[in-house]
This record gives C-alpha cells, sequence and structure tokens, in this order.
C-alpha cells in the first residue's frame, strides 16, 4: 500500500492539461479507468476556534461574549450520499447509514462500505435521524438505538433521538460559571429538526478496488452557538425541547462541517 | 476481490434465507390472529409493519404487560396501572404510584384502540406504538428501569427463552421483540362492543333508550367536534380550560413541542368506557361525570392558549348545557361501557 496525496494528482493534470493547451495539440491523457468498490471513511476532527478541542477547558470569547468549557459532544450523522463530478449521487444502504460520533475520541471515524468506484466531489449527509426511520418502528432502531443508549442520544420520556449532546460550563463577562446542556431532536411529531449537510470537497475522493479514501471533516465546535444564529447561553442554558432555540442551532450545526483534506490509499 | 464479492454474495443469500425461514417459521396458520376492524371505526394507524400478527406474540406481549421485571426493582409491571376491569387504567386514583411509592403527575390513562391512535400520552411523547412502552419504562417514578437491563433479566427465565423463540424464533432474547409483542398486545386491545356499538351497527342487543338517543343528540352537537368518530377522540391536543394546578404546573403537550400554543394542551382523551376510568382529566382532578360537565357548562378558564372551539360567539366561554342535558350526555356516555372488552379472557 502506498499512499498517495491527491494534490499531486492534481498538479500533474494540470501541468499536463497546460501543457497540451499551450501546445493547442491533442494529447490525450487517459484518465485512470476506475473498477470495483472500496471504502470510504470519514474522519472528524473537532475543534473550537481553529484548534483541537481540549475537554475541561475554557476558550476564549465568543461573538456573543460567553467563553465556553466542553465537556460533552456526542451527535448524530446520517443518510450519507456521495455525489461525482457528473453530478451522480451515490446513496449509502439506509439501513447501514446511521452513525454516532464521540468528539471525545480524537480522529473519530466512520465507514461506509462498498462504495461504487468514482471520482466523488461533494458529499451530502443529515444530522439527526429522520422521521421516515424513526416511524418505521423498533425493527429498525434496535442496534442504532441501544448504540444510542449506551452514549446518552436517546430520550427516555419522549421516545426519540437526541441528535446532538453538548454540555459543559460557561462564563458570561466574567460572571461566575454555569453549566450548559444542549440537547436537540426532533419534538414528536411536531418540529422535525433533523437537517443536511451539503459538502464540497477541495479534491476529488477516488475510489475503485486500488483506491480507499479518507475524508477528513474538520468541525467548529463553537459554531453551534455562534454562527448564522447567535444563541446566547445566559438567557437559556439548558436547551432541550425549545422550538425556537432548537432549529437554529440544529441550522448553525449544518455550519460547522468543512471538509479539511481528502486522503487517498492505492494498493 | 472476485472472493470477496463471493463471499458478501454468500452472506446476503444466508441472510436472506435465514429471514425467510423466520417469516416461515412463523407463518403457522394456527398461529394467524385475524385482526377484525370494526365497520365503525376509522382505518389503522398501526400498519403491523415487521410484526405480523400472530396468537403466540400477542401471549407474549401479554405476559411481558404483566411482569414487574419490566422495573428496576421488579415491583410494577404495566398492569400494576393499567388495569382490565377498568379498561386498562387505574381505578379511583388520580395519580398511579410507581418505583419507591412515589407519584406521578398525570393519571394513567385507559389502554383501548391503540392501533388506531397516530399519538400517544397525553403530551404525544411518542408517535409509534412499538415505543409507547419506553416512556414509562424509563420514567424515574414510574419503573426506572432500561431496555438492555430488562432484556438480561428476561434471558435469564427460561419461559421466556421458549416464549419469543415461539413468536419471533427469537432465542436470543431481543429488545426489538420485546417492545414488538408488547406492541401487539395493546393492539388488541380493541373496545368496540358497548351497546352503542351494537346499535350504530344496527345489531342485535342495540338498542338505546330515548334518553340515550336524545343524550346521543346533545353529544354530536355541543362534544363531537373534539370527541369524533367512534373512537370517540380527534387525537389532537387541546387546551380545555382547566384551572392550571399550580404545584403540578403541567405545560402538558409543550413539554414536547416547545411550541407557546401548546401550553396547557392535553390530548383528547377518548369517551370510551369513560364509566370506568374515573377519576377525570389528565390531572384526575374531577371524579364523576357530573363534575366533568359541569366543569366544561361553567367551570372553564380563559387563557391564551384556551382552545377556540370553547369560545362562543357571544363571547362567552364553555358548552352551554342544561342540567337536563348535562344528565342526558351522561347516560348516552355510559352506553359506550363495554362489558366484552373487559371480559375478554385473551387480554
Amino acid at each position: 500500500m502506498k499512499k498517495v496525496y491527491i494534490l499531486l494528482f492534481a498538479v500533474i493534470a494540470f501541468v499536463f492539461t497546460s501543457c497540451s493547451s499551450d501546445d493547442n495539440a491533442v494529447v490525450e491523457v487517459p484518465e485512470e479507468v476506475l473498477e470495483g468498490t472500496n471504502s470510504v471513511s470519514f474522519v472528524f476532527n473537532h475543534q473550537m476556534f481553529g484548534e483541537d478541542i481540549v475537554y475541561d477547558q475554557y476558550y476564549k470569547e465568543n461573538s456573543i461574549g460567553e467563553s465556553l468549557n466542553i465537556t460533552f459532544l456526542k451527535y448524530i450523522v446520517s443518510n450519507f450520499v456521495l455525489i461525482d463530478e457528473k453530478g451522480a449521487e451515490f446513496t449509502y444502504k439506509k439501513d447501514d447509514s446511521y452513525f454516532f460520533v464521540d468528539s471525545k475520541t480524537k480522529d473519530f471515524k466512520i465507514t461506509l462500505n462498498n462504495v461504487p468506484a468514482g471520482r466523488y466531489s461533494k458529499v451530502k449527509f443529515g444530522v439527526g435521524v429522520d422521521q421516515e426511520k424513526y416511524l418505521r418502528g423498533m425493527e429498525d432502531q434496535q442496534e442504532f438505538w441501544d448504540l444510542c443508549k449506551e452514549h446518552d442520544l436517546i430520550w427516555g420520556w419522549i421516545t426519540g433521538y437526541k441528535f446532538i449532546n453538548c454540555q459543559g460550563l460557561f462564563k458570561t463577562g466574567g460572571q461566575d460559571e454555569e453549566g450548559f446542556q444542549l440537547h436537540i431532536g426532533s419534538h414528536g411529531s411536531k418540529l422535525d429538526n433533523y437537517k443536511e449537510v451539503l459538502l464540497k470537497s477541495p479534491q476529488h475522493f477516488v475510489v475503485s478496488a486500488k483506491h480507499k479514501s479518507t475524508v477528513h471533516v474538520d468541525l467548529e465546535v463553537s459554531k453551534l452557538l455562534d454562527s448564522t444564529h447567535k444563541i446566547a447561553l445566559k438567557e437559556s442554558p439548558y436547551i432541550m425541547i425549545d422550538a425556537v432555540r432548537a432549529p437554529k442551532i440544529m441550522q448553525n450545526a449544518q455550519t460547522m462541517f468543512n471538509i479539511r483534506s481528502i486522503v487517498i490509499d492505492k494498493e | 476481490m472476485f472472493k470477496e464479492c463471493v463471499f458478501i454474495s454468500l452472506c446476503l443469500l444466508l441472510l436472506s434465507c435465514s429471514k425467510d425461514q423466520s417469516e416461515r417459521y412463523s407463518d403457522d396458520i394456527d398461529d394467524a390472529y385475524e385482526l377484525i376492524i370494526p365497520s365503525n371505526f376509522p382505518s389503522l394507524s398501526y400498519q403491523y409493519v415487521n410484526n405480523g400478527l400472530k396468537k403466540s406474540r400477542i401471549e407474549l406481549g401479554k405476559v411481558l404487560f404483566h411482569d414487574v421485571r419490566l422495573s428496576a426493582d421488579n415491583t410494577i409491571s404495566c398492569a400494576s396501572c393499567h388495569i382490565k376491569e377498568f379498561a386498562f387504567s387505574d381505578y379511583g386514583k388520580a395519580f398511579s404510584i410507581g418505583i419507591d411509592s412515589l407519584v406521578g403527575k398525570r393519571n394513567a390513562p385507559a389502554i383501548q384502540n391503540m392501533a388506531f391512535m397516530t399519538e400517544y400520552f397525553y403530551d404525544g411523547a411518542s408517535n409509534n406504538l412499538e415505543m409507547v412502552p419506553i416512556v414509562p419504562i424509563h420514567n424515574e417514578v414510574e419503573m426506572r428501569e432500561n431496555l438492555p437491563s430488562i432484556v438480561e433479566k428476561l434471558r435469564s427465565e427460561p419461559m421466556y427463552r421458549s416464549l419469543f423463540e415461539k413468536a419471533f424464533n427469537d432465542r436470543e432474547i431481543t429488545s426489538t421483540s420485546m417492545l414488538k409483542a408488547l406492541a401487539q398486545y395493546m393492539a388488541v386491545m380493541i373496545s368496540s362492543n358497548s351497546r352503542y356499538d351494537r346499535y350504530v351497527r344496527g345489531e342485535k342487543g342495540g338498542t338505546l333508550s330515548q334518553i340515550e338517543k336524545t343524550g346521543l343528540q346533545l353529544f354530536q352537537q355541543k362534544c363531537a367536534a373534539c370527541h369524533s368518530t367512534d373512537l370517540f377522540t380527534d387525537q389532537s391536543f387541546r387546551n380545555n380550560g382547566l384551572q392550571v394546578n399550580e404545584k403540578l404546573n403541567d405545560l402538558g403537550r409543550y413539554e414536547v413541542t416547545g411550541f407557546d400554543e401548546d401550553k396547557f394542551a392535553f390530548k383528547v382523551s377518548s369517551l370510551r368506557n369513560v364509566e370506568l376510568t374515573a377519576p377525570y382529566m389528565h390531572d384526575g382532578r374531577f371524579n364523576t361525570l357530573e363534575e366533568v360537565l359541569a366543569f366544561y357548562t361553567n367551570g372553564i378558564v380563559d387563557s391564551e392558549t384556551l382552545d377556540p372551539l370553547l369560545k362562543r360567539k357571544d363571547g362567552r366561554i364553555g358548552i352551554e348545557l342544561s342540567s337536563d342535558e348535562q344528565h342526558a350526555i351522561i347516560r348516552f356516555l355510559k352506553t359506550l361501557t363495554d362489558h366484552q372488552f373487559i371480559a375478554n379472557p385473551q387480554l
């Protein structure tokens, strides 16, 4: 196994294309034919203000003037769709497309297996669990439900998943510290907080029998409260079933993710 | 790679075979249960996807429903607070007593016609019948248990091994099978043979007295906007104008949705077997139907979220009913008592 960075490919490809256009001659560079299937992994790197997250540590104040100390962050990602350079979509098997992510485990990795060969440029996924899956009954939940139960991503007093569970301490303007808890999920049948994220990759992630890709995704955790919407914890440190703030936090969550780089393992 | 493919295909084949087999296993004709949907009922909400009705599953559900192992200290079963003779409500108790003798804050509702409902509990905490038991199981003052722990307890009971095997071909005993069996048992708790039912279906024994007929007519005019269909609930959540109990400060539907408009809204209760399910309202504050009707006539408290149906055109609130009319409605409501249901040996 030899590790090759796609960037190198891109540079070479660029050199080739520029050469050919300079020469104004038709120099066919046959693109490598991609066949078979392989896995695509996603590694989630959790950050605060661009640095790897450290638990039990206060960070500088956010734009709302609140300093956070994160002690717990787990969430659910689901329904992965890979989109290739031509816009064709590969939807990962729904039954296998639910994952939880623990920010405490550095480089938390999830893997999609048997992805068909292709040059993918975008990935779409959900944060949380869609209502359709939920309403299919217990048979469809069992394994994932048990897993989520173990990781405090299940509500007991209502039947549903916590899409995001984030806890910690905060200080507002040098005042005493207070605890905060965000338990964000769908509100029964009335408010569906499941949200989709679409990420463009800076480089193609190549998949074939010979190419295995790993997508490194950065998550800027501070954006959960400080992004499209500014959520002041001082006003409401315990956000659980909140019809105003919960959807805003989910919209903020959509902006947290960013693909940093792609690593391709080539046989 | 080819080898891998073959291996995966083989696995898939094996998987599909075993799945077919398990279905075939439970497709035993003697075990089939035919669900008869009463002709005066709306269509089913619970679709039995991946959970075909079987006698063996209903039986298992019944055993589980009565099993105290579903609570942390093995003292409380579902049946502790949902008693068959009272249409699976907790007769006489405003609030039921749970684990460690703790008291809840809502009246245990009757369990009946669940497969026709889309949302459960006074606040809609669940919209999936198979998930319903999760709420009381996890509730700190009810059963305070969790699924993996219950499954562990069940696995140590030889009786369950054969019951689960018979019902689901599940020797392992999983919480999925357990919840499916409980859903089946609750799904066959169908109350549809009251005197009123026989009356509307034109069946033998379906006679109503004059006063009961008057009550029915009044009911249709004054109550059926919310207590609609022959389920006697439109399954909506409404604030019916009960004075807020400051001590409990139960926000009702708001606790599940977080929308201000849902504050103090509770699910419209079915009135089937209402004669058996006293006391009434989400907090069991009224002991008699007379009190309930009197409340609707002149006890309703106005508030921001009071249901608009309870506001009259003349600006007053409540339902206009003379005491004779209230009496007639109560007489009608008592025709909804289903003696067959509470005597059904299968339940």
